[in-house]
């Protein structure tokens, strides 16, 4: 255990990767990055501490690639790092946020930054690396992940919430919104332009109330749910995710799942069974088509990573940080 | 005319081509579709009984073939599926459908569940059921092997009451009730029946419980220094109009509900304490006196008052954490027996449980105290020695919207046998001897019949109340702890009144449980900061993130309140202080990552 300041070290890798965000414990302030040279199967934790003898801070909660820049958003430190892929060194932060929690690059010129508490979405240009406003969610203060089509971008809002906020990127403005089922968590969309989002259904004494988790499957020309596939009441779905040509998703309901993005039905055999621990990210990379899943095991203890083929044939397995949330892969 | 004759003809021609007897237009190039409702591809049914599907279609016609398989073996030829299993398990089911365009198939996966009769068990008190008139009850019975079909039926004599697995019960009238319970599954499943009575009576005589200082020890033998006093406390439950007595050398000595001894010499002395009150009786009071019968009851208590005990100073093999469990028994909570979250493993004797709570605390990870009165009791290698104020040192998981605070209570080794089996004195704190803060609590927490569901409890002043299950954030079976046999188990301690409150201010609902000043472990009061002291302005505290508070010694207080003057401990007891639950976030449960000797820095 190391407390107090440390010497950086200058680490470096430039290989085809992936950087795995690992949340820590809440309030503990002990999140850190982990990166995967994806070819050598090797491992290195701490990345960021290390590079830069700082700590990441409370709960790392995403990490996006943009235009060769790393975002790395800490949510309960209410931050988002610019760093180097390649050394992970601090090249600029983002501050001034409640608590966000993704970041979505409408072009080279626009981003937008989610958040969990404050009913607002924060626009940044990355290339004078300020905020340049905000977009108002009003009543729908908990804004998630984003998915970008055509000139629109949805965001799902999941916190004590059934929505799906459509925002027209022309004039950072939400103009629509999509009805679903209680807290819809992830959002993906296919090579079909289909948008896809899972529910959680919320749970038993929730004031907000309880249903069955759902898969939906919606239009996003006409913003029209075209087909519900739903889940049973005590079932837990998440962390929707596609690969690379967009024809399959993945998702985690107690095992891991796939399925075909034309499957008029849910699937009725997972392509991973779940050995008694929780599982908490998946993630495809999108270049091989290998599958990625991160165990939180008890949230206490270092997690771990296992790397599957895209039929579920075991490759790989490594130790992360505490409770590994979340995945961004790097082309070199 | 002629025109229209002929373009009439062109169209039929058109339409028999393309269109089914239904007038569905089906496109050459395209196979069926087959879809189930909601997607839903997992089935169930009981063994014997029909199974019956019927997918969506598109595509298809009257010349379609559909084939339903299973294993090989052809089940149904028709859209819809309807079969019988009579064999339970787990079957594969595929269905094909075939056009001119081609075959679509979808697979799905039936559950057959064995059909076996319901089994009853309700959990009945050895002595017979006694309820007061005018209150409520709930009956909770587990029911094994119930479906969705299971019909139910209560029934006081041969009326029925209720139609429900769960019954509330409440008669104001007294007397002898003739309850039954059925549980029937479809025909011949079969069915169940219990019968039981209730008495219903005006007051139930009193009980004595007694606090044991740790579970192995006898909780009528106590030991005190000499010099100092003991007060000995039966924990009195209901009662119509209970008497006291106290007795030493056959002589009465006390009449009131607790006695405080003080040895004059070494040794041992006898002290009985007899409860006696009216029976309760079921029978209806006539015009006529009725003699109804006492209920009485003697137990011994003996003294020991031993020579003032010996300090173990630190030396330098001395650990400053006190990681040696005597005593873990933690109230049911959410993360009782939990494995993902709670790191349990099964643990069903209290020797393993001990244990986990020891491998928890040396690495630093929290334990779990569960609900009120929850506790656990961890010991010293060394006496700490009191005197230079901030002696304990306590980690808990608190955080500024999150306090579960926890009485923190210390004892001397007085009979020198390295056990805890001695006299707690309570840390006091800056709730003490304000009225809404309860002394002497007691909290009764009995075992829920079925898994899955509420612990229902009973306080000694009469209070009822439930320890909700979470099934989506902690899904093991109990939340009772597995290594307590009993039926129901009584805790014991002090209870600081709720602070847990929903912020409005939050757009969705948020539950904060708001800290209490000083002297608790898992809160987040002003001893977090080791340098302040109760004289210091508690408004001024700086923002700290620190989970550890800050005890003196010098706040020990004896049974009434006056301080113990400790000049050493040796064992720390911390038992969780609030009755509560905070909505989806479950009950108030304090939570001890470690106990630090603060001297030994």
């Amino acid at each position: 255990m190391d407390f107090g300041a440390t010497e950086p070290e200058p680490i470096y890798d430039d290989s085809l990767g992936l950087f795995i965000t690992c949340e820590g414990n809440f309030m503990y302030g002990n999140a850190s990055l982990s990166y995967y040279n994806i070819e050598e199967r090797k491992v290195e934790n701490r990345v960021f501490r290390r590079a830069n003898g700082a700590d990441l801070g409370d709960v790392a909660q995403s990490m996006t690639i943009h235009d060769g820049r790393g975002y790395v958003v800490v949510n309960n430190s209410g931050i988002v790092f610019i760093i180097d892929p390649d050394t992970f060194v601090i090249t600029g932060t983002i501050e001034g946020l409640t608590s966000p929690r993704y970041i979505h690059f409408v072009d080279d010129g626009k981003a937008y930054i989610s958040d969990l508490y404050d009913p607002r979405i924060t626009v940044y240009d990355p290339r004078t690396g300020s905020i340049v406003g905000h977009i108002e969610t009003g009543d729908h203060p908990s804004t998630e992940q984003m998915v970008q089509w055509g000139d629109y971008v949805f965001t799902n809002c999941w916190s004590y919430d059934n929505s799906i906020l459509v925002i027209d990127t022309r004039t950072d403005t939400v103009v629509d919104r999509i009805e679903v089922g209680i807290q819809p968590t992830s959002m993906v969309i296919d090579r079909n332009g289909k948008l896809w989002t899972i529910t959680d259904g919320g749970f038993p004494t929730s004031p907000y109330g309880c249903e069955a988790p759902s898969l939906y499957r919606i239009d996003p020309a006409t913003r029209r749910i075209e087909r519900r596939f739903t889940f049973f009441e005590g079932d837990s779905p998440s962390e929707l995710a596609i690969d690379g040509e967009g024809g399959r998703i993945y998702f985690i309901n107690k095992d891991i799942w796939a399925m075909d993005v034309t499957a008029e039905n849910l699937p009725a055999k997972p392509i991973v069974q779940n050995t008694g621990t929780i599982y908490y990210g998946l993630a495809v990379d999108p270049l091989s088509g290998d599958i990625y899943v991160a165990d939180a095991i008890d949230y206490q203890q270092p997690g771990v990573v296992y790397r599957y083929s895209s039929e579920g044939a075991e490759i790989d397995s490594f130790e992360v940080g505490i409770t590994p949330g979340a995945f961004c892969f790097k082309r070199p | 005319m002629k025109t229209f004759f002929g373009t009439s003809i062109l169209l039929a021609a058109f339409c028999l081509a393309a269109c089914n007897s239904s007038n569905t237009l089906i496109v050459e190039d395209r196979k069926p579709v087959i879809r189930f409702e909601g997607g839903t591809v997992a089935y169930s049914v009981k063994a014997g009984r029909e199974f019956r599907l019927a997918p969506e279609y598109e595509n298809v016609d009257a010349s379609t073939v559909y084939l339903w398989s299973c294993n090989g073996e052809i089940l149904s030829r028709s859209a819809t599926l309807s079969c019988v299993f009579d064999r339970s398990g787990f079957y594969d089911i595929r269905i094909s459908a075939a056009n001119d365009a081609g075959t679509s198939s979808a697979d799905i996966t039936l559950s057959v569940l064995d059909a076996a009769p319901p089994v009853i068990s309700l959990d009945l008190p050895p002595e017979g059921l006694l309820l007061l008139a005018g209150s409520e009850y709930t009956f909770s019975p587990d029911v094994a092997n119930a479906d969705d079909d299971t019909e139910y039926e209560w029934f006081i004599g041969t009326e029925t009451v209720a139609r429900s697995r769960e019954y509330l019960f409440m008669q104001s009238g007294t007397g002898r009730y003739d309850m039954a319970f059925e549980a029937k599954n479809e025909n011949e499943d079969g069915s169940d029946r219990i019968e039981f009575t209730v008495e219903v009576v005006d007051g139930i005589a009193a009980d004595a419980t007694f606090e044991a200082s740790y579970y192995q020890a006898d909780p009528l033998r106590r030991y005190v220094a000499a010099g100092r006093s003991v007060e000995l406390h039966p924990y009195i439950w209901n009662g119509i109009a209970p008497t006291f007595e106290w007795n030493i050398d056959g002589q009465t000595v006390s009449t009131d509900p607790s006695f405080v001894f003080t040895p004059q010499a070494a040794g041992q002395t006898e002290i009985s304490f007899t409860l006696s009150d009216i029976a309760q009786s079921a029978d209806r009071i006539t015009r006529h006196i009725e003699r109804r019968g006492a209920r009485r009851g003697t137990v011994r208590f003996t003294v020991v008052c031993c020579d003032e005990p010996a300090m173990r100073p630190a030396d330098a093999s001395s650990s400053p954490h006190a990681d040696k469990v005597f005593d873990y028994t933690p109230a049911p909570g959410q993360f009782i027996n939990d494995i993902e979250k709670g790191g349990f493993a099964g643990q069903a004797t209290y020797e393993q449980a001990t244990a986990y709570a020891q491998a928890r605390l040396s690495a630093g990870k929290f334990v779990s105290l569960g609900s009120w009165g929850g506790y656990i009791v961890v010991g010293f290698d060394h006496s700490v020695a009191a005197g230079t104020g901030n002696e304990l040192a306590v980690t808990g998981n608190q955080i500024d919207t999150s306090s579960e605070p926890g009485i923190i209570w210390v004892m001397q080794d007085t009979n020198g046998n390295g056990l805890p089996d001695d006299e707690w004195f309570e840390l006091k704190g800056s709730e003490s001897g304000k009225p809404e803060t309860r002394q002497r609590h007691a909290v009764r927490y009995t075992r829920p019949t079925a898994p899955h569901s509420a612990t229902h409890w009973e306080s000694i002043d009469g209070e009822r109340g439930t320890v909700d299950y979470l099934a989506s954030f902690h899904n093991q079976e109990y939340y009772y702890p597995l290594w307590v046999e009993a039926s129901a188990m009584t805790l014991y301690g002090t209870r600081l009144a709720s602070r847990v409150l929903l912020d409005t201010d939050k757009p969705m609902e948020y539950w904060v449980a708001s800290p209490y000043g000083w002297g608790y472990a898992d809160n987040y009061g002003c001893d977090r900061i080791e340098e302040w002291t109760p004289s210091d302005d508690p408004t001024l505290t700086p923002l700290s993130r620190s989970r550890t508070t800050y005890h003196s010694l010098s706040n020990a207080v004896t049974a009434d309140g006056s301080p113990a003057d400790l000049q050493w401990i040796d064992f720390v007891k911390i038992q969780t202080a609030v009755l509560d639950k905070c909505g989806h976030l479950g009950e108030i449960s304090t939570e001890i990552e470690r106990v630090t000797d603060n001297t030994m820095k």
